[in-house]
This record gives C-alpha cells, sequence and structure tokens, in this order.
C-alpha cells in the first residue's frame, strides 16, 4: 500500500459582499415580477375579502356595543350575539382543534393552499408590493432604483414608499388593538393623546411586525419562521395537488422562435423564459420539483399560461396537479376523484363532528352560570337558639345582554331556608354578582355531621333558566 | 454583512422566535384559566390593571422561553464546532 497523500482542504464560506441583511440567511432580495390571471384573481379577491373582515369588524355595533370585542380589562368576549367567560375557554380550545383539523385537510387536498391565498403573511406581502409598485414602478424599475446610486428621485421614492408602509402598519396595529379594547373610544383617545402606555406599546408592537415581516422579511418568514412550513409533509400524499412542472412535457427546455416546430427541433414546451422564476415570491423555480420553499400560490401557473398563450401551445406546462397524476398521467377527472380519499374523509368527519357537536353547545348555552363557595370562615354557627346557619358566596353571572331576576332557594333538608338576602335577586346585562347567601336549619332537622343539599337559581321571568348546584350543609354536634 | 455577524442574527433568531410562539400560546393558556386580579406577588395582590398584568406576563413567557432556547443552542454546541472558524458550526444552513 502507498502512503496515502493526504491535504487539508479548508472549506469556508465565501464572504458575502452588497446583499440585503437576511435575519436567517444571506439573502438576495427577491423582486416578484406581477402577475396576472386566474389564481393571482383569486388571490386578489382573498386579499380583499379578508382584509374588509379585519379592518372592518371592529366598527360593527351590535347592541349599543361592538360586535366583536374581546374585552381583556373586563374579561369577556362578545362575537355578535353570544358573550363568553371566562369558564367558556373549552370553546377557545374547539376552535383551535377546528383551525387545525381544517388546515389538515385543506393541505391534504390541495398542498398549502392556506399559505398562497389567505395566510397573513401572504396577504400583506401582497398589500406591500402592490404599494411598492405603485410608488417604484414594475421589478425592472425597482432592481434599476435599487442598483442606481443615491439621487433626489431615488430618496423620494424610497421614503414615500416606507412612510405609505408605515402608515398602513399603524393602522393595522389601531385595528389589532380595536379587538381588545374598544375602538371608537381607542380613536377618541388618540386623537386626544390621552392613550394608556400598553395600548400605544401593542398598536406600535403591531405596526412593526407588520412592517418588518411584510416589508423586509416577507418569504423568509415562510421559509424559517413557520413552524407549519416545516411539518407540512406529513399531510401530503400521493395525491395531494401541489403546484408541479410537467418535466414530461417540458423538457429538454429551450429557447426557439414562435414558427419554430419545437418537436422537430427536439425541443419540449418549456422556452425557458424564466417567468416562472420572476414572478415567484419566494425566488424558487418550480422546474426543479416540489420544494419546502414552495406556499403554493401559483403566480408561477398563471405567469407560464400567459406564456403558453403567446407561443400557442396549451396551457397547464406548470399546474395543479397530484404527484401520482404526473407520474401516470392519469385525467383530470381522476385527480379530482381521488381528492375523497380516507385521510380526507377521516379529517372532514372529524371537522363536522367537532363543529356539529359545538354549535349544538353553544345553542343550548344557558345564559345563566352560577358558582358556589362555602364561606371560608366558619363551619356553621347558631343564628338564633335551635337555629343553625351555613354561609356561602354565590356567584351569579348572567350571560344574557339584559338585566335578570333570579330567586333562589334550597333543597334537601326538612325546613330548609334562604336567609340575609332580599329576593329575587337582580343581576345587570352581561355581569356577575357575588350573593352572599345564608342558610338556616332547625337544629333538630337532622343527625349532626355533613348533609348535601341543592341551591336552585331560577329566572323569575323563564323558569328555563335555572341551575342546580349541589353543596353541603354542616350540623354541629350540640 | 460579515459571516461572523450574520450567524449572530442567525442565532439570535434562533432564540427569539420560537420563544415569542410559545409565549403567545402560553398566555393564552395560562390568562384563559387564571385572572390578573386573582394573582400574587409576595402574599400581596398586584396593584396593577389587568392590561399591564396580561403584558408583564406576555414577556416574562417570553423570557423564559428566550431562556430555553438559548440554554439548548448553549448545550448543542459540539468541541468540534469551537475548534474551527465560527463559521464551521455544523447545523446553520450554509451561505448561499
Amino acid at each position: 500500500m502507498t502512503p496515502v497523500d493526504t491535504r487539508t482542504i479548508p472549506i469556508a464560506p465565501a464572504p458575502p459582499d452588497g446583499d440585503d441583511v437576511g435575519l436567517y440567511e444571506i439573502r438576495k432580495k427577491i423582486y416578484p415580477r406581477a402577475v396576472t390571471g386566474r389564481f393571482r384573481n383569486w388571490r386578489v379577491a382573498l386579499v380583499i375579502a379578508t382584509q374588509v373582515v379585519y379592518y372592518g369588524l371592529p366598527w360593527l355595533e351590535w347592541n349599543d356595543r361592538q360586535a366583536v370585542l374581546f374585552d381583556l380589562a373586563l374579561r369577556k368576549f362578545y362575537i355578535f350575539g353570544i358573550v363568553f367567560w371566562p369558564q367558556d375557554v373549552i370553546y377557545l380550545a374547539v376552535l383551535l382543534i377546528l383551525s387545525a383539523f381544517a388546515l389538515f385537510l385543506f393541505t391534504a387536498v390541495a398542498g398549502r393552499v392556506w399559505c398562497g391565498f389567505a395566510c397573513p403573511q401572504t396577504v400583506y406581502t401582497e398589500i406591500f408590493l402592490w404599494i411598492e409598485r405603485r410608488i417604484e414602478g414594475d421589478r425592472l424599475a425597482q432592481m434599476k432604483l435599487d442598483a442606481a446610486p443615491n439621487s433626489l428621485r431615488k430618496i423620494a421614492a424610497k421614503t414615500t414608499k416606507h412612510a405609505a408602509w408605515i402608515a398602513l402598519s399603524l393602522w393595522t396595529g389601531y385595528t389589532f388593538v380595536g379587538y381588545f379594547t374598544p375602538i371608537r373610544d381607542l380613536g377618541i383617545r388618540i386623537v386626544g393623546a390621552d392613550l394608556g402606555g400598553w395600548e400605544t406599546f401593542w398598536v406600535f408592537f403591531y405596526a412593526f411586525a407588520t412592517y418588518g415581516n411584510a416589508g423586509w422579511m416577507r418569504e423568509q418568514v415562510c421559509k424559517y419562521m413557520c413552524p407549519y412550513a416545516r411539518f407540512q409533509s406529513v399531510m401530503f400524499d400521493q395525491d395531494t395537488l401541489i403546484i408541479a412542472y410537467d418535466v414530461a412535457r417540458g423538457e429538454p427546455r429551450g429557447a426557439r422562435g414562435r414558427k419554430v416546430d419545437h418537436k422537430v427541433r427536439g425541443l419540449g414546451d418549456c422556452i425557458d423564459c424564466s417567468i416562472c422564476v420572476q414572478v415567484c415570491p419566494t425566488g424558487i423555480d418550480i422546474r426543479h420539483g416540489l420544494q419546502y420553499d414552495c406556499i403554493g400560490c401559483a403566480a408561477c401557473v398563471d405567469g407560464c399560461d400567459q406564456v403558453m398563450d403567446k407561443m400557442g401551445y396549451p396551457r397547464g406546462l406548470i399546474r395543479y396537479a397530484s404527484s401520482r397524476s404526473m407520474a401516470e398521467g392519469s385525467s383530470h377527472r381522476e385527480i379530482w376523484r381521488r381528492v375523497l380519499r380516507p385521510r380526507t374523509l377521516v379529517y372532514s368527519a372529524i371537522l363536522l363532528a367537532i363543529a356539529v357537536a359545538a354549535g349544538v353547545s353553544l345553542a343550548l348555552k344557558s345564559p345563566l352560570k352560577v358558582d358556589v363557595a362555602r364561606d371560608r370562615g366558619a363551619l356553621a354557627r347558631e343564628a338564633a337558639p335551635g337555629v343553625i346557619e351555613n354561609v356561602y358566596r354565590l356567584q351569579i353571572m348572567n350571560t344574557a345582554e339584559a338585566p335578570r331576576r333570579f330567586r333562589i332557594s334550597a333543597v334537601g333538608l326538612p325546613g330548609i331556608e334562604v336567609a340575609g338576602i332580599e329576593q329575587p335577586v337582580e343581576v345587570g346585562a352581561a355581569s356577575a354578582r357575588l350573593v352572599p347567601l345564608r342558610l338556616q336549619v332547625g337544629a333538630e332537622a337532622a343527625a349532626p355531621g355533613t348533609h348535601r343539599i341543592e341551591l336552585q337559581i331560577e329566572a323569575v321571568d323563564d323558569s328555563r333558566v335555572a341551575r342546580h348546584e349541589s353543596t353541603t350543609f354542616i350540623l354541629p354536634r350540640p | 454583512m460579515t459571516t461572523r455577524r450574520w450567524l449572530t442574527t442567525q442565532r439570535l433568531m434562533w432564540i427569539v422566535w420560537p420563544a415569542f410562539l410559545t409565549a403567545a400560546v402560553a398566555e393564552l393558556v395560562f390568562f384563559s384559566i387564571f385572572d390578573p386580579f386573582d394573582l400574587h406577588f409576595f402574599g400581596a395582590p398586584l396593584d396593577m390593571s389587568r392590561e399591564s398584568i396580561y403584558a408583564m406576563g406576555f414577556f416574562g413567557f417570553w423570557a423564559l422561553g428566550c431562556a430555553s432556547s438559548a440554554l439548548t443552542l448553549f448545550l448543542e454546541r459540539t468541541p468540534e464546532a469551537d475548534m474551527g472558524a465560527d463559521a464551521g458550526r455544523g447545523s446553520g444552513a450554509p451561505p448561499r
């Protein structure tokens, strides 16, 4: 054996130069080219729909109050006709589970449709890009502007752009806080420069996050920060619709004139115009196959379809297709038939079951909640000769939006009586009232010891609005 | 930006971002269950508005998450990685 000549080859990353400051990697700024087409129309429609809801909802009124308000200060959530109390936290859990299963279902059927069309990151990036194009011009104009030395025009354009971005971000932050504290009142206090410290902080915090994420971070959020991007692959299978490039049809790619019969020259349908790369908001080449950076926005589909139209080739060189259909060449109908497969049916069934259960439970939600606790001070005392008294703290919560009166009674021991309060007890609209309650029983009513009793709280106007709460009564040894 | 600075920024994001996500969830769960007015600080009730307690709770959770992420990052360091150049850390994505 001859000695092997070992040499050390130092490996060091090439020093970057002149790149944008990326938070996760040294990032080349992406200038997505504007695109038109049916998927782009869908995205614009969703941007408008989601933002009309987001910016508009806090301004809606309902029963003389904000229709949707998560009042953190008073710990009450109003969603149109329903008032949620901290006790209703189960609905929050249900909502999260519903969202998760909906996401699983959409992902299994059509990949990252959420990312490409409805995710706030995509939506705000889209709005910010639109502003950028309005001010700096299209992709080429933006690249030229960035490469150009500082001039009055460049500084003016950049300043205008950032001012517009910041204005929109601040409005977004204001709207966000408006979901948690009444928005009209908040507006009045902003105008009067009378805003609380934390409110101011959260307006700016959310505005900063919007400005940073949609203006600067953009696709880096999807590529490096989003946990969903990392685990989506477990929800994908052979039949999931993904954005796919038809390799069999497109290759070998190459430039050609419009009049040339490319089949004769041995070329595929891809003219290698790189439009699909230019329009991509994450800057990938979809022709390399499915990549985790792909957010499924279908911008490349729109871009490529336009080129195919110009060339007179059939559309769909890049299209929504499942990997099975690409391998087997199955028809459009076959793909859609496979959408209904065990995986999606199971997700749908679970989703439906939880939604129905939550709906029923909400419909049957009682507008009365009661919480009873024995007074911690004394177990039992003699109120009058031969009369034993136990003291309780009764919390009555009226979740209806009108004041209501309740009658309180007790059963479980012979001759048990409610004392020390004026009946009926009135509880204001959507509020709670703490009632100190004294129950009295004759000393001879039962054997000494702990007895189970029941408190009955019933609305005066509607006997169906009632609660029976179990508690204990202690009779001391004489 | 130098590679060293890039790595510092990247590590900072590894610490701060997962902690932020966790803090958001922790905040939601914790304050759904506990009313800030029920909390006591060394035996005395907190003499603050609910909003202040929510905000401080959030930053408290965030700080805890940061500490945990930072510790993970610190323990994940191998001697080999420290021997080479700063750029020699194995797990980071190579600069493109």
